[in-house]
């Protein structure tokens, strides 16, 4: 009897720790996550009888290298949407770091300097979005909403919106094409990235500011946390993250298009809320963002190898990420009722 | 007069929660006309009962009857309709309105396509003189204070003519001028034949004001009693089901050779507050007694670093501190319990240990620097115990819990920060009885053991019962100070009501001739 008790109680606590999501931060596993990792499993699963060319370790692969550029942007936008920000100007960040970073590469520049300007150039971008938002008290929508053409103005009125293709020889330009542990490099990177992110969220006393910040920011600031520096800070990783996204980038593709970095930061945003992130602040989660992006990626990947054309890609893409934020959504209430 | 006849009759009226018996099988009926108190503590089915008097929720069984009708209201709008009006505790408004836009929020009066402004206006215009409060209509509502959004609430529910008028705790914001043209309110509104729900937690007020007192415990309907019948203990040991031991706990005798811990010299912040000094020693309960708005919220704020000050000094154990932000208040070993639990105290989504381990997650670390989970969970069940915060789990969000418990995580995660002054903001509000005199107790205990601190009220008899002096502030100076002793109820009110000037207050209105 004693025993068939703890074993109930055992169920019952791992059954609690995963339901709580929202109210423990800190908790190693959340509710959405488990339903991210699944609908991922699913969907393998259905693709795989979809194209027999879809399971296999190189298409694989070639999905985690592809999902790796915007899942870049899904890490540093899980701390701004924790916060209770958002910022869509990470798409045009990057076509203005990659701008940067090809030209100056093409001017006779060491790659791995440029890279590195770059990264302090998306962190100005950063610096300029939270900034901006502190110092006249404007939601970051508004005002990454004026930067993202700021940004994009920039970099094609720079570069007169003509591709830059870069001959330096470099080891910064084999990175990108290259492997490490069997891995694409892109791919590893996200992952390195991902993980790195995924333990500051949740275990670092940084990530549960971040997120009391967004929870209430008011008991935040009673509670003696800085929220205008949280507010800053988790903009400026959203700048720096989006400049090393366009380091592998540029790195891979080794030109500089104008129209690169276009329409990335809604999948990005899109992966994160897959991902359980909370737009109204206050919880977000790296790895569910990390599953989200790659959700998407399959189904990309899935459909064009189905013979699906891009026009409906799009379409069936927009539709599963309205299915699955809306059955978490229905789930969530559920729960809490 | 006395034989008037039945407007509501409740008749076994059951509602369950999930595993939570949130009515059982309560039946009462209200009089037309008179003033009915629903009392009993948090979490014996008053808010529930007038929800579902209001629409918000449905009975699971059970008839309710209005003027001999039966009733079944799916939604507020259809109670509205019937002509129930409530003035809910935790209301909400639209801070980016106007004052009468907040008044008809949902209940617009409009000619086809259009709104109504001039009506709605001329409306708005005679509640808040029925009322007898003075207040700007074009005034963005988030602009005002506490007090005047609980006055727009209240004008919400009387802006129509309602049968029966539900008040869920209406006073609880407001100043003792504004609650009295409150009850002036009531008793007109009486004189007009419209029935009205008084909930609250203040007894003496519930018999100043109501005709008969039905009280709850745990969801159950213990009695109805005319007020002349029965008095505030009896009440009080019916909701309680026991009887509750002496209101205040003794003060213990402090040691006379303990030098100042807090030492507050010529604090000014301009239009908050003028010439603040005063010292506290170690174990010392200091009282605030004021008006709304009198400065002791924004000395404690200050104090704890959330509002700047123009000049002065704060010294900690005889050295200056240099308090510009929280954070450093709580280094210097401040806390503050806020006023409003919460916006300011908690983050009500959060778990019982995540809220206790906010402030002090930098003391919680691994060997690696990231936070550690374990000692989060000791550090959150040793204040569950400490504190007797009953809760299922340290999982569970402190939206969940009841008032007072949520209190106790307040001074949970204080207290986990060791501090060696407390700034206790009110720290009774909106909880029961019973959980009150816990706090009063907890709060002896902790000067016991040598905490400093510095207590606010927004019920006098609270400071009065359990401080060792009390300081009477008044447009934001200090202008009295008494010993425990010496202050008894009506001077120390003369003085807070400015019916006594104040020897500070003395001199500057001699200045100013």
């Amino acid at each position: 009897m004693g025993q068939l008790f703890k074993l109930k109680k055992k169920v019952r606590d791992e059954a609690d720790s995963v339901e709580t999501g929202l109210n423990n931060p800190g908790r190693k596993f959340h509710f959405d996550e488990v339903g991210v990792l699944a609908a991922v499993l699913v969907m393998v699963l259905l693709l795989s009888f979809g194209s027999p060319y879809f399971f296999s370790v190189s298409n694989l692969l070639k999905v985690g290298r592809q999902v790796s550029f915007y899942g870049l942007l899904t890490i540093g936008l899980s701390f701004v949407i924790g916060s209770g920000q958002i910022d869509i100007s990470v798409g045009r960040i990057i076509t203005l770091v990659t701008f940067v970073m090809a030209w100056l590469m093409d001017k006779g520049m060491n790659p791995w300097l440029a890279f590195c300007l770059g990264i302090m150039l998306g962190a100005l971008c950063g610096l300029l979005n939270g900034g901006l938002s502190l110092v006249f008290n404007v939601h970051p929508m508004i005002i990454t909403l004026g930067t993202t053409n700021l940004f994009w103005g920039l970099a094609v009125g720079l570069s007169n919106a003509k591709p830059i293709v870069i001959w330096q020889e470099s080891s910064f330009l084999e990175l990108g094409p290259g492997k490490i542990a069997g891995l694409p490099v892109p791919f590893f990177i996200f992952i390195v990235v991902a993980i790195i992110g995924h333990i500051l969220l949740k275990k670092s006393v940084f990530g549960r500011h971040v997120l009391a910040v967004g929870a209430n920011k008011q008991a935040a600031v009673f509670a003696g946390i800085n929220e205008k520096r949280i507010r800053l800070s988790v903009m400026v990783m959203s700048g720096v993250v989006a400049a090393i996204a366009a380091g592998v980038l540029l790195s891979f593709f080794q030109t500089f298009d104008p129209n690169v970095g276009s329409g990335m930061e809604m999948d990005a945003i899109g992966a994160a809320v897959i991902g359980g992130a909370d737009l109204n602040g206050g919880y977000a989660s790296v790895l569910g963002a990390f599953l989200g992006a790659f959700l998407i990626g399959i189904l990309r990947n899935g459909l064009v190898l189905m013979g699906v054309g891009a026009y409906w890609n799009n379409f069936v893409t927009g539709a599963v990420i309205l299915i699955a934020v809306a059955v978490s959504t229905v789930l969530k209430t559920q729960r809490k009722s | 007069m006395s034989r008037k006849e039945v407007i509501l009759e409740l008749k076994n009226v059951d509602k369950r929660f999930g595993g939570v018996h949130a009515l059982n099988n309560v039946s009462f009926s209200v009089k037309r006309g008179e003033v009915h108190a629903i009392v009993g503590e948090n979490g014996a089915g008053k808010s529930t009962l007038m929800k579902i008097l209001a629409g918000n929720y449905q009975p699971d069984s059970g008839k309710i009857l209005l003027e001999g009708k039966e009733i079944n209201f799916s939604n507020p709008h259809q109670a509205h309709e019937a002509g129930i009006n409530i003035i809910y505790q935790e209301f909400y408004c639209f801070p980016a309105l106007d004052v009468v836009s907040n008044v008809f929020a949902g209940k617009e009066i409009s000619h086809s396509l259009f709104l109504n402004d001039k009506k709605m206006r001329a409306l708005a215009c005679d509640v808040f003189n029925r009322m007898g409060v003075n207040i700007d209509l074009n005034a963005n509502v988030g602009n005002l204070s506490i007090a005047d959004q609980q006055i727009i609430e209240i004008a919400k529910a009387l802006v129509y003519e309602g049968k029966i008028v539900i008040m869920d705790e209406p006073n609880s914001a407001l100043t003792d001028k504004e609650t009295k043209a409150l009850f002036d309110l009531i008793v007109r509104l009486k004189e007009q034949g419209i029935t009205i729900l008084y909930i609250s937690h203040r007894m003496e007020e519930v018999f100043q004001i109501c005709d008969r007192i039905t009280v709850l415990r745990d969801g159950g309907y213990i009695g109805t009693w005319d007020k002349n019948e029965v008095d505030v203990p009896f009440a009080i040991s019916k909701m309680i089901g026991r009887k509750l031991d002496e209101a205040f706990p003794k003060i213990v005798d402090l040691k006379v050779n303990d030098n100042p811990i807090l030492e507050v010299r010529n604090l000014n912040a301009a239009g908050k507050l003028a010439d603040i000094n005063f010292s506290v020693r170690p174990g010392e309960v200091l009282g605030f007694a004021g008006l709304e708005g009198c400065g002791i919220r924004e000395l404690f704020h200050v104090l704890f670093g959330i509002d700047a000050c123009d000049s002065g000094e704060v010294l900690l154990n005889g050295q200056l501190q240099h308090i510009h932000f929280s954070t450093g208040a709580i280094n210097s070993g401040i806390g503050l319990i806020p006023a409003n639990r919460r916006d300011h105290g908690l983050i009500m989504r959060w778990s019982i240990k995540e809220n206790i381990s906010l402030v002090i997650l930098k003391k919680l670390l691994n060997f690696l620097g990231l936070t550690n989970q374990s000692r989060i969970n000791t550090l959150s069940s040793e204040y569950i115990k400490k504190l007797s915060i009953s809760t299922s789990s340290a999982d569970k969000a402190v939206l969940d819990l009841s008032g007072g418990n949520q209190q106790k995580v307040v001074i949970s995660k204080w207290l986990a920060t060791q501090p060696k002054v407390l700034l206790l903001d009110d720290p009774t509000r909106g909880i029961d009885v019973g959980a009150k005199s816990e706090i009063y107790l907890l709060i002896q205990e902790l000067a016991k053991n040598g905490l400093a601190i510095l207590f606010n009220s927004s019920e006098i008899d609270e400071v009065l019962g359990l401080s060792h002096r009390v300081m009477v502030m008044r447009q934001g100076r200090i202008i009295k100070d008494f010993q425990h002793e010496e202050a008894d109820k009506h001077t120390v009110l003369r003085y807070v009501s400015g019916d006594i000037l104040g020897t500070q207050q003395r001199e500057s209105v001699k200045q100013n001739c």
